[in-house]
């Protein structure tokens, strides 16, 4: 053993320059990330939005989705006060990171809004996604480790992920890395990496042959029920409406949450579509008023929203 | 257990102290049984056909040395060849012969119908009979001498860094360093052993976790695709990017398993020696997957006869011994074309062309490392293609359909990006004609290479990790 370390030793200028160079990134990323990317800054603003919101008084309404939610939510066109309406929003997030967002940032911090707004498109709300235990480490933090560890990262390899993204900006933060840098220097490669996920997802959802499971989702809507928060789930409009799953359905009813089906708003066409995908401004501004209408249409969430 | 897992390093940091706090006799016993648990860990009911392998070639080893040189060897030769070889025929080509049997004879108006055997393909199985098959005919032809402990022996076979990918490691001296005499000997850490084991790990782990992996997703959505999909450059891409996925892959693991061997200061051969800078098909061959090469070498092609019976018989002699290569990897008709394929070559470089004793340079040894390294992806085709007929209808757009489209464009812009370093490493390497020429030279160097290779390790692993590629063969 001590020629092992003897030999260890002979090797540390080395070590300690990759040690250098990993703790350089991780504080430099630390630094920097927040403004080289704009849904990092989103991400690391979370707390300061729910505490804002836990201040502005009743009502208080969260929104809590992905991209979607970010262009096609305008919360001016809500008929609210604006201090009373917060949007999270980290893009390409689903169910899986909702639950592990919202039990650190909002329900572990025993801030409870009047209405929990998720809006939804796909299969943001079934297991299809994986869990991914870097992203769910971010979000969820070492607070949610235990419940993680018990449901969606159940193996090794995606524990020591989990808490070595819970405890390293740079290691949570490579897949943004990575694609940042690709975007610059390889010619179409957003453009044709999105095409090949979008492939893979179709081959994966082809593959499951129609079954969808909501063990995640059940979770979330169990929590939720244990407190005053009333939560709404709306299917966004996107260029191909697909079909509500019945089990879905069935699901949120029985969960005491209410379905609003807005995938296709009165008056939205094709033009109002950014990049097939997400909504314009005047996509945004038009959905935003038809959920504004169908929140105020049902008795029990206008006696929400016009509580003082 | 995946070498690029954290369970493998939380196993290994466990195992490393251990071993080196134990005497010589006890190492290699509680090594066992590392070994044991490092497989049993993807199937422990498969623990059976290694221990049975074991115990039978370690027996058939003491009869074949107890018995007179010669003719009175043939029978133990011919048990362990012929078991070890059932083994592999139960687990890997049962359901694909009798499946083309009962095809063939269906064509013929016979129809048979024969079972079907729902048999998991044991990890590493080609690799440790292979192994374990070559002790007993190096003990019958005296080039290695019989184990007299079992768990020397048992050790040779199931040494966990090599156990599951290769390198296929020989008993005793004939190739290098004999994994068993190593481990029959008492082990000590030399100078370099630690720097230089480092080395290979994380030239491995970037080679697999980096290259091998993030070139897979290409790989797979290229290979996964209708034909009518694609350009003929996105096929080239895909093909280029398995190239590179299978070379990274398969080189990275074997890599690993020097560096891990090394810390516990066993030597594994090196199985790869820049493949891709290889000038003919027989230099391809001295560099690409050694330890099976030159197995078939030893094994197969001599015994047929090698070159000695001059033109045909030579012929006849390679291409027999490339296909069952080619089969070897795996029971497909891809597998057998892809080995055919290497045949060929080797048979027409043989007949066309001559190897000189110097080596070619500048632009005369650059032209031969790009057609030779065509060469090799057109076999690499076949050996990914799902069938034959994919490679040739993959084939047949390259040629019609060569347009640049924006994902050809992208998918070679990663294959440079990933591959390209790797590939000016190793034309280094080559130069200084040491494989390990990066840990021999000043410290500053390496320091810089090392900080690129654990970056890239760090922030450049795929978002979707693949199964060794060599794990299913």
């Amino acid at each position: 053993m001590t020629s092992f370390i003897s030999s260890f030793k002979k090797e540390l200028p080395v070590l300690r320059c990759v040690a250098a160079a990993l703790i350089l990134c991780e504080v430099g990323l630390r630094a920097t990330i927040g403004r080289a990317s704009v849904d990092v800054a989103h991400i690391d603003s979370i707390p300061r939005i729910v505490t804002r919101l836990s201040m502005a008084g009743r009502p208080s309404v969260l929104f809590l989705g992905n991209s979607l939610t970010r262009a096609g939510v305008i919360p001016k066109d809500l008929a609210l006060p604006l201090d009373h309406v917060a949007l999270i929003h980290p893009d390409d997030s689903t169910i899986a990171d909702w639950l592990y967002l919202y039990e650190r940032q909002v329900s572990g911090r025993h801030v409870t809004p009047d209405l929990l707004v998720v809006p939804f498109a796909a299969d943001h709300l079934s297991d299809a996604s994986p869990a991914r235990a870097e992203r769910l480490g971010d979000f969820g933090g070492f607070l949610v480790a235990p419940d993680a560890f018990a449901y969606d990262v159940r193996d090794f390899d995606g524990r020591v992920s989990y808490l070595l993204a819970a405890a390293s900006t740079a290691y949570a933060n490579r897949e943004r890395v990575r694609t940042e840098l690709f975007a610059r220097i390889i010619p179409g490669y957003k453009a044709a990496a999105q095409a090949m996920n979008r492939q893979a997802k179709d081959k994966a959802r082809a593959a499951a042959g129609g079954r969808r499971s909501y063990g995640r989702l059940t979770r979330f809507l169990r929590i939720l029920k244990s407190g005053p928060t009333k939560v709404v789930f709306v299917a966004m409009p996107t260029p191909e409406a697909r079909e509500i799953d019945p089990a879905l359905r069935a699901l949120i009813a029985a969960g005491g949450a209410d379905l609003i089906d807005l995938r296709k708003p009165e008056g939205l066409t094709a033009a109002d579509y950014l990049d097939g995908y997400h909504l314009k401004a005047s996509g945004g501004a038009l959905f935003t008023r038809a959920l504004s209408r169908q929140l105020l249409e049902r008795a029990d969430l206008r006696a929400i929203l016009e509580r003082k | 257990m995946l070498f690029n897992s954290w369970t493998f390093w939380a196993f290994f940091a466990a195992v490393l102290p251990t071993y080196w706090s134990l005497p010589h006799r006890k190492q290699n016993l509680f090594l066992i049984g590392a070994s044991y648990l490092f497989y049993g860990w993807w199937d422990w009911r498969f623990l059976i056909l290694i221990a049975f392998s074991t115990v039978m070639d370690f027996q058939l080893g003491r009869l074949v040395a107890a018995a007179p040189e010669g003719p009175a060897r043939r029978p133990y030769v011919a048990v362990s060849v012929v078991l070890n070889l059932a083994l592999l025929g139960v687990f890997k080509y049962y359901n694909f012969f009798s499946h083309e049997l009962a095809s063939a004879l269906a064509s013929a108006g016979v129809h048979l119908s024969l079972p079907m055997l729902h048999l998991i393909l044991p990890v590493g199985i080609s690799f440790y009979t292979f192994q374990s098959m070559s002790y007993v005919l190096d003990v019958s032809r005296g080039t290695t001498k019989a184990s007299e402990s079992f768990a020397d022996f048992a050790l040779y076979v199931c040494f966990f860094p090599h156990l599951v990918a290769g390198p296929i490691m020989r008993s005793g001296n004939s190739t290098g360093k004999g994994l068993l005499k190593q481990l029959q000997a008492p082990r000590v850490l030399r100078e370099r052993d630690f720097q230089d084991g480092l080395y290979y790990v994380l030239l491995g782990l970037f080679k697999k976790v980096v290259i091998g992996d993030n070139l897979a997703t290409i790989v797979n959505g290229v290979f996964g695709s209708a034909p009518s999909t694609l350009s003929g450059l996105e096929v080239l891409a895909g093909i280029y990017a398995f190239a590179w996925q299978i070379y990274a892959d398969f080189s990275g693991y074997s890599s690993i398993a020097q560096g891990v061997a090394k810390w516990m200061g066993i030597d594994l051969m090196d199985n790869f020696k820049m493949p891709y800078l290889a000038v003919s098909p027989s230099d391809f061959w001295r560099r690409w997957h050694i330890s099976l090469s030159t197995w078939l070498r030893d094994y197969l092609y001599v015994p047929l006869g090698g070159n000695r019976g001059g033109g045909l018989l030579t012929y006849r002699n390679l291409l027999l011994t490339m296909i069952l290569g080619g089969i070897w990897h795996g029971a497909n008709w891809t597998f057998v074309a892809w080995g055919l394929f290497h045949g060929l070559l080797l048979c027409g470089y043989k007949l066309f062309a001559s190897e000189t004793r110097e080596e070619p340079t500048g632009f005369s040894r650059a032209w031969r490392v790009v057609l030779m390294f065509h060469f090799v992806c057109v076999g690499w085709l076949f050996f990914r293609a799902e069938t034959i007929h994919q490679a040739f209808g993959f084939l047949r757009l390259i040629a019609a359909r060569p347009v640049p489209t924006p994902q050809a464009l992208m998918m070679l812009g990663l294959v440079a990006f990933y591959a390209l370093p790797v590939f000016l490493f190793e034309l280094w390497v080559d130069r200084r004609k040491d494989m390990v020429a990066l840990v021999a030279g000043s410290w500053q160097p390496r320091a810089a290479a090392y900080v690129y290779l654990a970056l890239m390790i760090f922030f450049f692993p795929s978002p979707q990790a693949h199964d060794f590629i060599y794990f299913q063969f």
